[in-house]
């Protein structure tokens, strides 16, 4: 689809600000499920808390985000109802919010539940300490896996939502075998795996027995540098940096798509 | 196991990368082969063999990808290229090889009657396919999915660097399927200036195929109906055939060749020739590189074909491919492993035939190649006129402890 076609075909705003809005909400937000399970502060926020918050696009996706027994679920379901449900009136809307810019989008349903609100808040600004982390707090070896862990669940989140909505993508989807290509960091770091079978994208969180290709990264330091864009992957390779194993065009062609990351979430 | 070490490649490697984006970037990457199995750097070659940065020595199947159809260092054409040398090579015109080298094309590849000379296969199928755009005034271009033509943004396989429009004038059909063909020459019909493809398909990672019997007639056919030019690149398969040509071999004409890779036994040149039709559309697209007309790559061609024709080179080749090739099978069945050997023997594959994923086959190469016998698990084989029965031979002995290194581990 040309990029022309894929723009007729989503009226709701431009590719960019599609694609981000769409990153946001199923690669990024998901990351507060795994927040509450090790960020101590996460966890004192939705301790006791019942809330549920649904964003919707208007004539875009929805996404539904659950806050029960310490736990956060996220689901694009539509049929389940929510404490607070807030409407955006286009992508560029959504993706302001999500800047940290002030929007006012419209509750179209439930109530704010203002103190709800103001927690949810914070625990997006802590999910923002782990996908931006500097420099300084990543020299805790415990931060650094947390936030290698999410970088990798945000990047196979993301493949089915760029092949579904940027131009470049969807032309290279084409090219990439159908498999299941899996991450590892060695020896016994986070795992995560994108599989493509019958031409569906499917994001799995965690590792996988056989793999049709495996990407191994040395260690957390080697995760961070080439997630993070600046290491050489190509130079990383033949040094042993990383290492992969299988139908390498899998990993190859998944890579570009994955890189395309940076270029709408800087 | 073998006692060969990487160090000094590692060693280079890592310079590499301070200073080379990539540090070995395009298809030398190792990334391609399994790193830390496989050498990164040459030292030397002679003949069949070559030796890396370590001093490791191998047998060499993979010819510079290519290049190599008479050994590396050849006395003939090294010394044609020494005699040119003490006379120079790039001027202010063109050298009289130029002429020599175009009659020399025209002579030996029965579908020219004209040759054009440049550097790498890219420059030649880009300019091929404008020769085409030129001759038929249309835009369209067909190439098969997995088909591999240069890196130049129409065609390359990567995916950096590009824009949307770099390839809307251009159509993907799946290799020896007609219906496919008809079909899109159909949705762009008096669209399709060229078909341009391999003579047979050889992608990385996958068997080679072979055209179906009727592929190449009913494929003239159709795009003469069509007016559709037929070009072939041949850069790879070009002289491991036939002499004049993988069309010859095959048994069709088309209306230009791209060459490079064998012609010039290893020295830097590429060639474009066509038919008379094509001609005059080819004398209005600019064509032209800083050395393009450079004669010691000339002088290296020349000597390249007189040699091959002289000593009958191709049916040495093939006599060798074929060697490997049922040695290879009967080694893979010997240690119940099923493997599917692919290619004219020339320019032989073999992956095993129970995997879509390649591990059988990176371990393989990996064996093959840290005992001497340099395998690509990925890349198709070349066979040169400087392999000998006991470097095939010594080659399947490695070959055979490298299978029975995967049935150890694999089991089947």
């Amino acid at each position: 689809m040309s990029k022309e076609e894929t723009m007729k075909a989503n009226p709701n705003g431009g590719e960019r600000d599609r694609v981000i809005a769409h990153l946001n909400m199923f690669a990024v937000l998901p990351r507060l499920a795994e927040l509450a399970e090790f960020d101590q502060e996460a966890k004192e926020l939705v301790k006791g808390m019942e809330y549920s918050i649904r964003f919707r696009v208007l004539g875009g996706p929805t996404l539904l985000i659950s806050i029960s027994n310490g736990e956060i679920k996220t689901s694009a379901t539509d049929s389940a109802s929510a404490d607070t449900g807030l409407m955006f009136t286009s992508y560029a809307q959504i993706n302001k919010m999500f800047a940290g810019e002030k929007v006012v989008p419209l509750p179209y349903w439930g109530a704010w539940k203002l103190g709800d609100l103001k927690r949810f808040t914070r625990l997006t600004e802590l999910l923002e300490k782990y996908l931006k982390a500097d420099e300084e707090d990543l020299k805790d070896p415990v931060f650094a896996e947390q936030v290698v862990k999410m970088t990798l669940r945000v990047a196979v989140c993301a493949v089915p939502q760029l092949v579904a909505h940027d131009h470049k993508s969807i032309a290279w989807s084409a090219s990439v075998p159908e498999g299941v290509a899996m991450f590892k960091v060695l020896p016994d770091g986070p795992a995560t795996c994108i599989s493509k079978i019958s031409g569906t994208y499917k994001p799995i969180l965690g590792d996988v027995k056989n793999p049709t290709v495996a990407t191994e990264f040395k260690d957390l330091n080697v995760a961070l540098a080439v997630l993070s864009g600046k290491m050489d992957a190509m130079a990383a390779l033949g040094l042993g940096d990383i290492r992969i194993s299988g139908l390498i065009p899998m990993a190859d062609h998944l890579n570009s798509i994955i890189d395309r990351i940076g270029h709408f979430m800087q | 196991m073998s006692g060969y070490k990487f160090d000094r490649s590692h060693e280079l490697f890592k310079e590499a990368a301070r200073y080379i984006p990539g540090a070995i970037p395009g298809h030398m990457t190792p990334a391609i082969t399994v790193p830390g199995s496989f050498p990164y750097f040459a030292e030397k070659a002679k003949g069949c063999h070559y030796w890396d940065v370590d001093g490791n020595e191998y047998i060499d199947f993979l010819c510079g990808y290519g290049p190599i159809i008479l050994g590396h260092q050849h006395p003939k054409v090294d010394e044609a290229v020494r005699k040119q040398q003490a006379k120079g090579s790039c001027f202010n015109h063109p050298s009289e090889l130029q002429v020599k080298a175009a009659k020399m094309m025209v002579e030996t590849i029965p579908i020219a009657d004209w040759a054009i000379f440049a550097k790498n296969g890219s420059d030649v199928t880009t300019w091929t396919v404008q020769v085409a755009r030129e001759a038929t005034q249309r835009d369209g271009v067909i190439m098969c999915r997995g088909g591999y033509h240069g890196t130049h943004a129409w065609c390359t396989p990567g995916h950096g660097g590009l824009t949307t429009s770099d390839r809307v004038d251009v159509h993907m059909v799946t290799w020896n399927d007609l219906e496919d063909f008809k079909a899109v020459i159909k949705e762009n019909k008096g669209e399709i200036a060229a078909f341009i493809t391999s003579p047979y398909h050889h992608p990385n990672f996958a068997d080679q195929e072979m055209p179906a019997p009727d592929y190449w007639s009913s494929i003239r056919r159709l795009c003469d109906e069509e007016g559709i030019k037929i070009i072939v690149d041949d850069v790879r398969a070009g002289f491991r055939l036939n002499i004049g040509g993988s069309c010859e071999y095959f048994g069709f004409k088309p209306d230009m060749i791209c060459f490079s890779k064998a012609i010039a036994n290893g020295y830097p040149l590429s060639a474009a020739v066509g038919t008379e039709e094509m001609k005059l559309a080819a004398s209005k697209v600019f064509f032209t590189g800083s050395f393009w007309a450079s004669a010691i790559e000339l002088s290296a061609m020349l000597a390249t074909i007189e040699e091959m024709k002289a000593t009958n080179a191709i049916e040495k080749i093939f006599k060798m491919g074929t060697r490997l090739q049922e040695g290879l099978r009967a080694l893979a069945t010997d240690n119940g492993l099923k493997v599917s050997v692919t290619g004219p023997p020339s320019i032989p594959y073999m992956k095993f035939a129970n995997e879509k994923d390649f591990r059988r086959m990176q371990l393989f190469s990996a064996e093959a190649t840290k005992n001497g016998a340099f395998i690509h698990p990925h890349h198709n084989w070349f066979i040169s006129a400087a392999h000998e029965e006991k470097d095939v031979d010594e080659a399947l002995a490695i070959c055979d402890k490298a299978f029975a290194v995967v049935k150890k581990e694999f089991g089947s």
